[in-house]
């Protein structure tokens, strides 16, 4: 996993400070319009998406890092909140350079399917450029199924229809998403 | 800066060094250890009616804080309530001691001199004059002992603040720690944490309940045979479930030693149904309560097991009362089982990578 910083430090470096100088508040505004977008979350009332947003963690990635490695077990899905993330089938993880299998962007998410079975991500993350994600876990879907019913099926009716989406797309050929 | 380019001797001696200095920290702070231990306890027990309360609608403070005095306000009622019992008992049982040492060297005296016949150098020893004098040296040293070995009124005043503030700000204490994991670690540690969160949960949950009705099964058990102190007897029995194997013995062994010396009070019912000694009642009562703790409590409330082999226990039973004293008796196998708990979900999790 070792691997050398390809891009010069000088631009993390900025990025890094002017991060520790933003307000909390800033974030919660940008990770609430953030994930207004998201069609994952398009049934939700304004009280449920207040909830959800609870319950998401902003991290934060340098370019070139792994988000996570195919044969990790996977917690949960990420949304991503800026930047860019490629996707990579393992055997082309080997080399840095080959092209991603999928190249994300912001609004899109990723590793959703972690969220419904407790096995290994098929597929390895990467930032490719200096990358905020909101992370969305299996535990917090489960406490937020518990205590919140409705929004819980909301939400798992939400995530089988991407599923169901891109199962369809990979039979068919096209593309994995809109 | 890179830990990754350092050599593997280097990071695994970093470990090392970092666990050892951890150990001795914790070693030198431990007597703080105890009321942290136990408001982490409470906190796990109340965590659920806090949780409920709040997405019942309630405040996340008005939650915690009606759970927190409904569940202190209910242990004061207890106390307040079984004090004057216990009270009683205890002051009963310290007059009635004399008394019932003289019964016991009368019988002892009985016994050796039947025992003389077969091995007359029995009558040498004097064991009556030896069992009165370790008891009464026990019982006067009892109430500075419990001061000292259990020293209760700083927990009166730690362990509820300390679990307020687990209650309180646990989910925030959470949520900052996993900010501050490392993004490679994050995933990890996050699902152990909520696994290990889940689990000791319910072993601290389960465990209490279980000691509750024990409690319960022994008190109305000891009143049908019609002991005396039952309720002192059944309290015992319940705090010493905690201790597997050895607790339930321990807590039968005083029940045993009043049963042989007192007769049976006369309002119990049992006595005229029954033509057995009052004592093979009382050991019929423990028996059958450690049976229905071993077919229906346990497996029924645990659900699942910390299986800590035998020597295991008797080598943390130890630990714990050199470090903590009685406490650490009482608390030694819920610590280990709450860590073994935490190892087994770590390597479980570790497994996983292929590295």
């Amino acid at each position: 996993m070792s691997r050398s910083e390809k891009t010069d430090p000088a631009p993390s470096l900025q990025w890094m400070w002017a991060n520790i100088f933003r307000k909390g508040d800033a974030d919660q505004v940008a990770i609430r319009e953030s994930i207004e977008k998201i069609p994952l979350f398009q049934d939700l009332t304004k009280k449920e998406l207040r909830r959800v947003e609870q319950s998401l963690y902003l991290r934060k990635y340098r370019a070139d890092s792994f988000i996570f490695q195919a044969g990790e077990p996977g917690l949960g899905m990420y949304i991503i909140h800026a930047g860019s993330v490629w996707i990579q089938r393992p055997e082309e993880a080997v080399s840095d350079d080959s092209e991603p299998f999928l190249e994300l962007g912001p609004g899109d998410f990723f590793g959703e399917m972690a969220l419904f079975e407790e096995n290994f991500h098929l597929v390895s993350a990467r930032a490719h450029t200096h990358t905020a994600l909101l992370g969305f876990f299996r535990p917090d879907l489960m406490t937020l199924s518990h205590y919140y019913p409705r929004l819980g099926c909301k939400l798992l009716l939400a995530l089988g229809r991407v599923i169901s989406d891109r199962f369809r797309a990979s039979l068919t050929g096209g593309p994995g998403r809109a | 800066m890179d830990m990754e380019n350092r050599p593997y001797w280097f990071r695994r001696l970093l470990w090392v060094l970092i666990l050892l200095g951890s150990a001795f920290a914790l070693y030198i702070v431990r007597n703080t250890l105890i009321p942290l231990f136990i408001s982490m306890l409470i906190a796990y027990l109340l965590t659920p009616l806090a949780d409920y309360l709040e997405h019942r609608g309630f405040g996340r403070i008005l939650a915690i804080t009606t759970t927190f005095f409904l569940f202190f306000g209910l242990i004061v009622l207890v106390v307040l309530y079984l004090f004057p019992l216990i009270r009683d008992q205890v002051v009963d049982l310290t007059t009635a001691l004399p008394r019932t040492l003289a019964l016991l060297n009368t019988r002892i005296d009985d016994l050796q001199a039947r025992l003389a016949v077969y091995w007359p150098a029995i009558q040498e020893v004097d064991v009556g004059v030896r069992i009165q004098k370790a008891a009464l040296d026990t019982l006067n040293a009892l109430p500075t002992y419990v001061a000292n070995a259990f020293s209760i009124f700083p927990l009166l005043i730690l362990v509820p603040l300390i679990s307020f503030f687990f209650l309180k700000d646990g989910r925030r204490i959470k949520r900052g720690f996993f900010n501050s994991v490392p993004n490679r670690y994050f995933e990890t540690v996050m699902g152990l944490t909520y696994e290990v969160d889940q689990k000791i949960g319910n072993y601290v949950r389960g465990q209490l309940l279980r000691s509750v009705v024990i409690g319960f099964l022994t008190y109305f058990g000891l009143k049908i045979c019609g002991l005396k102190y039952a309720l002192l007897l059944a309290i015992f029995a319940g705090v010493m479930n905690l201790i597997p194997y050895a607790g339930p013995f321990i807590a039968s062994i005083p029940a045993v030693i009043l049963a042989i010396l007192h007769q049976s009070t006369p309002q119990a019912l049992l006595p005229f149904v029954s033509p057995l000694p009052l004592v093979v009642h009382v050991i019929l009562v423990y028996l059958m309560v450690q049976t229905l703790d071993a077919i229906w409590v346990a497996p029924y409330i645990l659900g699942w097991s910390v299986d800590i082999h035998p020597l295991g226990i008797v080598l943390v039973l130890l630990f714990g009362n050199q470090l903590f004293g009685w406490w650490g008796i009482i608390l030694a196998v819920p610590a280990a089982s709450i860590i073994k708990l935490t190892v087994q979900a770590v390597s479980n999790r570790y497994r996983f990578y292929p590295t």
